[in-house]
Formats: structure tokens, C-alpha cells, sequence
């Protein structure tokens, strides 16, 4: 599914950045694949995290953006570190 | 004009480049290394800013350059190119750098990482800053530097530019680096393609290394990140809190400008208003002593009078912007802004631009297309500056004297009509010469922090100066260029001067202050009369068939040439031409009550209506403003599009105004 599809709050992997222009914007950014990624903010632009920080992106580029949901809770972490955490709150 | 980073070969000097992501803090840390030194100038070719200082590090002199932020040396933006082009020694005439800096955001490893193993890779010798180690800690991060130095292969140094914390540290780590004669053996902790290989692949395997590097660097249980940022964000980045959010924010920001302002700009005005009556009354009377006061004095003076606005806006926009908040403005704009072509990042300079255009374009530089660049300088100058509100005054008050309420109504018309012209030409121009959409939206939203004074007073201080360099010599040189227009060719003495003085003769001994009422009035008669017979005058007249059918006599035709100094001369100007001497537009009651009365060779009334309505139309739209190009041409590198700017500006005015004319004399 797309970047954009996916529900606030919901955790997902990369699964592809389809070919746009920008691919390498993106990419610098942490958008590449297999990264954790989680959705903020819906809308156009909208707001996702990847590792650390917070990024705005338009809705067009959202939909270069496959994407997976993550299948359990605790598979699914923002940044390697909050493994922890998450797996505490699903408990 | 544009100061070039320097290009000398460095013999003697050693050069030390500062690199790091975009809000990483390289700024803050290159402003603490290096103070009041630097200096701004674009790099060779570019039209991208950098800055540079020299400094001593422990009196050994080094040359420090502030490359712009990057996220990777795989260049996607104009600043990417220009950061890595620099690195890789691909500027000509310039060498690469002899030692790098990389600022590492703690709290942001697993990206930050991402450029500092590509900079890594390139075997110089390179010592790590690690930045926003408190905000990392206060996210339950702990992460050990010296392991870190080992995974990397260079010294790491965790850093606290605001406060002063291991920038002596950092200076001890760059002196041994650039002492080494030979780059010391890389540890080879990478084991990864070269750059210009790269392909996804290669972009995951570097994010895997570095998410690997942080999770063995980083202990202590990771809390949920940036609750504050999140809790923030909930209103100023909502589709309609946010907006809302951001007018109230730039409204404060407007009021602070014209109101805390006013005090130095009114000083400044009685500042040179003083020197100009002493220097009057140093020298003899004569043109010298004329050009004196009114080319130099004046038009120093007239170009001081907008720094304080200027200052205070470069000074509140640099504050937001390390707050954090211009990103979210860019975000919540951007999808209004994409309708007629232009990024969100557009907005913030098109709301300066109602303080000045020159600072507005010269805060362009946020927005990274190039293009999408481009045409926001282009449409800049159509907003309402402040140049422009003495016009819309005298023409509201001509028009409606005494009612405040459809003269208010008058005024909001001409700055919506800038607005409204600005956007409609953006859409233009996007259809035609640019053509495309604008650049979808990718912009990081950095955590909020508490902003830092010095590094907003820095930025002013800079900006300020390329300001009064860039503004200030041509308007010194155009108000010589007018006072010159404006004083020659002599002319012999006003006819109506020469009665007027036999009659104060007459009245001398019986009522002497009638006499010099007559000689005040005999002398704005000459004055009049040498504004008509000089060559502005001839200009003005030239030009009368080409501004008629806006309505207009050469007498504004004088005023509309004198305007190219700046807009808010014509006042001024119209003052001399009806007789009322320079000092009746400090008091524009009379000049106004003048003007009203003033009529044309068919006896009609000559600033009716329709003619006020061209004349405000005109100065709405029209380019009279040569800083202003002067500017356009410094940041679009080209004498072509500030030419191209002042071109469709005129057009527009004048269609524009011919039509309003035509339109409102018909209806009556």
C-alpha cells in the first residue's frame, strides 16, 4: 500500500520508492527502503517520522512511497532504541 | 558587488570546511568558532551563500567556510551540489579543504551518520561535533562518544555551541588534524560503493550501518521522542489551526516592525536632518553645498530610514527559523501556495516583502528549487512596501479627504490589488516561461527548541550589510544621478520670483512680516521654476504623451522619473512642483489642499478621480525601485531577469493605469 493510505499513529517498513525526480531527495532523507517509518499527520502535505525526526512531504510524493504495515506491534519501532518501549506499551 | 568566497590558493593558510545536515546546528557551532569574523559571499558561479572567516587556532591562521547544510553528498538540491562540489575539490580554482568539521545531530544518529560516513569515506582528516547531546539525553539516550570515535575512525567531540561547552576541544582536535603532514590511515569502517555508484542499494546498506553504529553507541532506554514537538505540532501544523496560527504570528511580527521601528527610524531622520542644516551652514550657498545635502546627506539618509524595518524583520525571521517554526509556516502554506505554482516556502518572503522587497528576495534563499526561486523574486516587488504607503496616503487623501473609513477601504484595495497581482502572474508565469509545476514539498520539521539570540543578532548584522552595500551604493548614486537631473540646467530667475520679491521690497518698512511671507513664497517660485527648466523637468515634459491617457501631466511625470530613487520621492517631489518647497510634504495637509485646487490648461480640476485611482494603480504594480533590481540581480546572478522584472512591471502598471483611467473618466 501507499505512504499516503496508511492511518495516523500506524508504523510500516519501506517496501519501494517508485521512480519520481525527487527519488533522491528522499532517500537522503532516510525514505529507502526497509526504513521504519510512521504516519503523524494525514492530509496534503502530510507528516511522517523516519529515525529521529519529522518530515513534511506532499501528498504527490506520498504516493511514490510503498509501503507495508508492520504485522505486530512489536515488530514495528520507530528508531531501534523505542523497541523497548513499544513492546512494554502492547503488553 | 557580490563578494566571491575568496579564491586565493591558500599557501599560507590552511582552510577547515564546516559540514553537517540542514538544523544539525553548523551554524550555531560556526558562529561560536568564529564570532563577529565572517563574512558572507556566494560561492564562485552560484548563487548559493556560504559563510567564511579566518581565525587563529592557537595563533596558527585558518581560514573556516560555512558549506551550506546537506543530508547527502549525492547532490539533490543546488546547496548539496555546491557542498559536495567543494569537498571533492570540484570548484575551480579552489582547492579542497585541508580539514572538515561534520556537525552530528545526537539525537538524530542513524541520519546524521548517513553524510558523516560518505564525508568519512573521502580520507580527510575530519573531526565529528556532536550537537543536541542534551536533547538526545533528555530523549534517554545515552551515547558514548568514544565508542563512536572508534566506529568512525575520527575524533568525536560532543558540543554545546550556545554555551560555550568543547568548543575549545574542537579547536584543539582541528590544530592536531591539520597539523598532520600525511591524512592519518583510515580505519576502513566502511565497506560500502563509491559515491557515484550509488544506487538504492547502496543507500540501504549505508542506512543499516548506521542504524547498526547507533544502536552499539547508544544506551539507556529511548523514550518517546519529541512529545513537546508532537503536542506543539497538534495546532501548527493543523490544516486550519496552523493557518490560523501563522497570521497571528506574522501579524505580531508586522506590528512589531512599524511600531518599535518608528523610534530609530525617526531618529534617524532628525540625525541627518542636523547634519544636513549644519553642513548647510558650514559651506557657502552654491550647487556644491546643494549636492552636499540634498544627493548625499539625503540619500544616505533615505536609505537608513528603512534599516531599522529591515533589521527587525531579518531579526524576528531569524529567531522563528531557529525555533523551528518557519518549516511549519512552509508546511501549512504549502498547499494554498501550489495552487498558483509557488512552494509554501514562498509565503514567509512574500509576507517581508510588505516591510521591503530587498530583504524579502534576499530571504528567497529558503526556497531550494531554483526555479520555484526564480519566480518568487519575480513577483515579489508587485506587494506593498513601505515605500509605497506615503503614495497610497497622498492619493487616499486626495481622494477622500475627511473620510477615513472609504480612504481606509482605498488603501486595503491597493495592497490586496499587489497581492492579487503577484499571485495572478506567478500562475502566469508558470504556464509561460517557467513552465511546471513547483517542487513537491520535502522539508524536515526539526524538533522546537529555545532559540538563540546571538545567532539571530549575527544573521541581522549580516544581513544589514549586504543590505547597505548592495541597496545603499545605488541609491547614493541615484539620488546624485536625480539631484543632477533635478538642479540642471540652470535656469535665470522664476519671472513670478522676481514680482514677488519687488512686492516683499515694497512692504519691508511698513509690514515686515508680510515681506517675508513674500520672499518664503518667491523663493518655492524659483524653486518650482528651477525644477521646470532643469532636465527632470524637459523629462517629465518628454514623457507627457506617453502617461496622457493614464491621466497623468508631466508634472507627475516628474514625479514618476524622480520615484526611481524610491517610490515615497514623489511626494516630495509634487511638493516642489506646486509651489509648496521640499518642506510641504512634511506637512501634507497643505500640499494636499493644493493639489485638490490645482487644475489642468482646460480648467478641470486635475487630480480628479480617474486620475487618482491610474495613479495609485501605477504605483501598486509599477518597478521603481533600481535597489530592488540591483538585488534581483544579485541573487538570480543575471542582469537578464531583474531587466525582465522591471519590463512586465511597467507593462502592467501602464495597462493597468491606462485602463483604470479609461474605465473610471467614462463612468464619470
Amino acid at each position: 500500500m501507499k505512504l499516503s493510505d496508511l492511518h495516523v499513529g500506524d508504523c510500516a517498513i519501506i517496501h519501494g520508492v517508485t521512480e519520481t525526480e525527487d527519488l533522491n531527495r528522499l532517500k537522503a532523507m532516510g525514505v529507502c527502503i526497509d526504513r521504519r517509518i510512521e504516519l503523524v499527520q494525514k492530509g496534503d502535505p502530510l507528516i511522517f517520522k523516519v529515525f529521529g525526526s519529522r518530515i513534511g512531504l506532499s501528498a504527490r510524493l506520498a504516493e511514490h512511497v510503498e509501503v507495508e504495515p508492520c504485522a505486530s506491534v512489536s515488530r514495528c519501532w520507530n528508531r531501534k532504541g523505542e523497541a523497548a518501549k513499544v513492546t512494554v506499551l502492547s503488553a | 558587488m557580490v563578494q566571491p568566497i575568496p579564491l586565493e590558493p591558500h599557501v599560507q593558510r590552511k582552510s577547515i570546511a564546516v559540514i553537517g545536515n540542514p538544523n544539525s546546528g553548523k551554524s550555531t557551532l560556526f558562529n561560536a568558532l568564529t564570532g563577529l569574523n565572517a563574512q558572507t559571499g556566494n560561492f564562485p558561479g552560484t548563487t548559493v551563500e556560504g559563510k567564511h572567516a579566518r581565525i587563529r587556532l592557537d595563533g596558527i591562521p585558518v581560514e573556516l567556510i560555512d558549506l551550506p547544510g546537506a543530508y547527502s553528498l549525492q547532490a539533490a538540491t543546488p546547496d548539496e551540489q555546491v557542498a559536495s562540489d567543494y569537498l571533492l575539490g570540484c570548484i575551480v580554482n579552489r582547492e579542497p579543504p585541508d580539514a572538515l568539521v561534520v556537525t552530528v545531530d545526537a539525537s538524530n544518529l542513524e541520519r546524521n551518520l548517513f553524510l558523516a560516513s560518505q564525508v568519512l569515506e573521502l580520507g580527510m582528516p575530519t573531526v565529528i561535533a556532536l550537537t543536541m547531546v542534551d536533547i538526545a539525553e533528555r530523549h534517554g539516550m545515552r551515547i558514548n562518544t568514544e565508542k563512536l570515535s572508534g566506529e568512525l575512525g575520527c575524533p568525536v567531540l560532543a558540543v554545546n555551541a550556545k554555551a560555550g561547552k568543547g568548543i575549545a576541544e574542537i579547536k584543539v582536535a582541528l590544530l592536531a588534524s591539520i597539523g598532520e603532514p600525511e591524512p592519518p590511515p583510515r580505519k576502513d569502517c566502511l565497506d560500502l560503493p563509491a559515491c557515484d555508484s550509488c544506487t538504492s542499494c547502496a543507500f540501504n546498506s549505508r542506512f543499516n550501518w548506521t542504524e547498526d553504529v547507533t544502536s552499539r553507541v547508544v544506551s539507556g532506554e529511548a523514550r518517546t521522542t519529541r512529545e513537546r514537538t508532537d503536542r506543539i505540532d497538534s495546532v501548527l501544523t493543523h490544516p486550519k489551526l496552523g493557518l490560523l496560527a501563522f497570521m497571528v504570528v506574522m501579524l505580531t511580527i508586522f506590528y512589531l516592525i512599524f511600531r518599535v521601528a518608528q523610534i530609530p527610524m525617526e531618529l534617524i531622520d532628525g540625525l541627518f536632518g542636523t547634519v544636513g542644516a549644519w553642513v548647510e551652514g558650514l559651506l557657502p550657498p552654491g550647487d556644491f553645498r546643494n549636492l552636499l545635502v540634498q544627493g548625499v546627506i539625503g540619500g544616505v539618509g533615505g536609505m537608513l530610514i528603512f534599516l531599522p524595518q529591515i533589521g527587525i524583520l531579518f531579526f524576528f525571521l531569524a529567531l522563528l527559523e531557529d525555533t523551528g517554526y518557519m518549516a511549519r509556516a512552509a508546511f501549512v502554506m504549502d498547499r494554498l501556495m501550489r495552487r498558483v505554482g509557488l512552494p509554501g516556502t514562498a509565503f514567509v518572503p512574500m509576507v517581508s516583502a510588505h516591510a521591503c522587497a530587498i530583504p524579502a528576495i534576499m530571504s528567497t534563499r529558503i526556497i531550494g528549487d531554483p526555479r520555484d526561486r526564480l519566480l518568487t523574486i519575480l513577483v515579489l516587488p508587485l506587494m506593498t512596501c513601505s515605500a509605497r504607503i506615503p503614495v497610497y496616503a497622498m492619493v487616499t487623501a486626495l481622494l477622500f479627504p475627511n473620510k477615513h473609513l472609504l480612504a481606509a477601504l482605498v488603501f486595503c484595495g491597493a495592497i490586496s490589488l499587489g497581492v492579487i497581482a503577484a499571485l495572478v502572474m506567478a500562475f502566469i508565469f508558470r504556464h509561460t516561461i517557467l513552465p511546471g509545476e513547483s517542487k513537491p514539498l520535502i522539508l524536515e520539521l526539526p524538533g522546537y527548541k529555545l532559540p538563540s539570540l546571538r545567532n539571530a543578532l549575527l544573521y541581522t548584522v549580516d544581513r544589514s550589510w549586504v543590505f547597505i552595500k548592495q541597496a545603499g551604493t545605488i541609491i547614493l548614486m541615484i539620488s546624485i544621478i536625480l539631484w543632477v537631473l533635478a538642479t540642471y540646467p540652470k535656469s535665470g530667475t522664476a519671472p513670478g520670483a522676481v514680482v514677488l520679491l519687488e512686492q516683499a521690497e515694497s512692504l519691508k518698512t511698513s509690514d515686515a512680516a508680510g515681506a517675508a511671507r513674500l520672499e518664503a513664497q518667491a523663493a518655492r517660485e524659483s524653486h518650482r521654476y528651477a525644477l521646470e527648466q532643469s532636465m527632470a523637468g524637459r523629462m517629465g515634459k518628454c514623457i507627457e504623451p506617453i502617461v496622457r491617457p493614464l491621466g497623468f501631466d508631466w508634472q507627475i511625470g516628474i514625479g514618476i522619473i524622480s520615484s526611481f530613487a524610491a517610490r515615497e520621492v514623489i511626494v516630495s517631489t509634487l511638493s516642489v512642483v506646486y509651489g509648496m518647497g521640499e518642506e510641504g510634504a512634511d506637512e501634507p495637509e497643505g500640499l494636499y489642499a493644493s493639489m485638490r485646487k490645482a487644475k489642468g490648461p482646460d480648467g478641470k480640476l486635475k487630480f480628479n478621480t480617474a486620475t487618482c485611482l491610474s495613479l495609485l494603480v501605477f504605483y501598486v504594480l509599477a518597478m521603481q525601485c533600481l535597489p530592488t533590481q540591483a538585488v534581483t540581480k544579485r541573487e538570480t546572478n543575471s542582469w537578464k531577469w531583474a531587466a525582465f522584472q522591471l519590463g512586465y512591471m511597467s507593462v502592467l502598471a501602464y495597462v493597468a493605469a491606462l485602463m483604470t483611467y479609461q474605465l473610471v473618466s467614462r463612468l464619470g
